[in-house]
């Protein structure tokens, strides 16, 4: 799995490793069960502070994506979005697409079909 | 915003066609060489069945005088077994990962295995027809000597009989990661094999099976020894980052420094190429082998090139790339 965090961003580096693992659960490169790396290892390859590295893991941990055990680390619970929602996704793109609309656009359809 | 296209699933119903047919090239001819041999032995073996003593000698000293015994229904069992099952089970767990350039010589070997079982069992059997007492049965190490003519002929046979792989189409170059100035990457990538679990721990068993009621302290030492050992291969890992790649394996961890590294690339393992599982030294250089499948290999300044098998092979190469790429400007 790759991390990859830009220090330049607006957005906290904290956030930025939770997304990478959010993102790396939709893609399937990891799945539950795996073990994620250690705090220490994170932050020392990466050349941040541990506790940046524990704040993201704390994070997941309160989305329920991960669980952190002692001697273990921390591990993923989580799954990805379903299969049929990612299909879904897809035929709503190429509708999306076919009519011209703009990302924008279908964001406001979603917003319009929820109500 | 680019929606996924359909063709995905015909093309992996196609490759899933083609690495069966590889598989079935593979492992045809060899095992219908160890087939033919075994059916052979046997088939002599229930023909010659009220000719020979009750038990049979198995077992013969440097001089060629009977010193083992087993029932003629033992010697069928170890026949299948030895001789069959698992030079059988051999070919086709190397063949697991299709066609590949160690196939040929991975099928002299099992072919050459079983033939030399069935010719043995068969020239050893032959000499004690009309006997009563298999103690009175010899078998000189000339005798030997046909069986292993005819086992050169299985193994030969085992080697042609098994197609030519399509030659290797050659190193995909990397493509490096697209690194801002700002950016800190690393790549994590383990892989684990449950085989090497289930073999260590029953080597560990084993080992206490042989301490705890028998006292055999030696036996016990060395399965204990050799369990641990196969343990410690339960999970390689690779990271790649600004200080190199890290391989870790077990007890076993090392950094080898970028400044040490020359290339990297992900490869396709096949591990009949890179001489088996585990720690493997090959035409190929050093690896770590945990199985078939994707696999990052460095070129190093100095020493062989390493190989370690892991997942995602091809994202660990092109940071390993980029990073090579970013010391040398």
């Amino acid at each position: 799995m790759l991390f990859r965090i830009d220090v330049s961003s607006r957005t906290t580096l904290y956030d930025q490793l939770a997304g990478q693992v959010r993102g790396a659960l939709l893609r399937g490169e990891i799945a539950s069960g795996d073990r994620l790396p250690s705090a220490h290892e994170l932050a020392q390859s990466l050349g941040i502070n541990i506790h940046t590295v524990l704040r993201a893991y704390g994070v997941l941990r309160d989305e329920g994506l991960i669980e952190l055990r002692r001697g273990r680390g921390a591990i993923v619970v989580g799954e990805p979005v379903q299969g049929d929602v990612v299909t879904a996704v897809h035929r709503l793109l190429e509708a999306a697409q076919r009519n011209g609309l703009s990302l924008a656009q279908v964001h406001h359809a979603i917003d319009e079909g929820a109500t | 915003m680019t929606p996924q296209s359909e063709p995905d699933v015909p093309r992996r119903d196609a490759r899933r066609d083609v690495r069966r047919r590889r598989f079935g090239a593979a492992v045809a001819g060899p095992l219908a060489v160890i087939g033919a041999a075994a059916a052979t032995s046997i088939a002599l073996l229930v023909a010659w069945r009220s000719q020979l003593p009750e038990p049979l000698a198995t077992h013969f000293d440097g001089s060629g005088r009977a010193d083992g015994f087993s029932s003629w229904t033992a010697n069928v069992v170890f026949m299948v077994i030895l001789g069959a099952a698992l030079p059988a089970a051999l070919v086709v767990g190397a063949s697991l990962s299709g066609l590949n350039p160690g196939s040929r010589l991975m099928g002299a070997v099992a072919a050459g295995t079983g033939t030399l079982t069935a010719a043995l069992m068969v020239i050893a059997t032959a000499g004690q027809r009309g006997l009563t007492d298999a103690g009175t049965a010899t078998l000189p190490m000339s005798a030997l000597l046909p069986g292993l003519a005819i086992a050169a002929v299985g193994a030969a046979t085992g080697y042609v009989v098994v197609p030519r792989p399509e030659p290797d189409p050659g190193t995909v170059p990397t493509i490096p990661l697209d690194l801002g100035a700002s950016e800190r990457v690393v790549w994590i990538s383990h892989r684990s094999g449950p085989v090497v679990r289930v073999v260590g721990g029953v080597l560990v068993v084993a080992a206490v099976l042989a301490a705890v009621p028998g006292r055999q302290v030696e036996t016990a030492a060395g399965l204990l020894v050799g369990g641990l050992i196969t343990l410690t291969f339960a999970t390689a890992e690779a990271r790649v980052d600004r200080t190199g790649l890290t391989v870790h394996v077990g007890l076993f961890k090392r950094l080898i420094p970028l400044e040490r590294i020359t290339t990297a690339r992900a490869v396709d393992v096949h591990p009949t190429e890179y001489g088996g599982w585990g720690y493997r030294l090959s035409r190929h250089g050093q690896a770590i082998v945990m199985g078939a499948g994707p696999g990052l290999t460095i070129s190093r300044t100095r020493g062989t090139d390493l190989t370690i098998t892991v997942p995602d092979a091809t994202t660990g190469a092109a940071l390993l790339t980029a990073l090579l790429q970013d010391t040398v400007t």
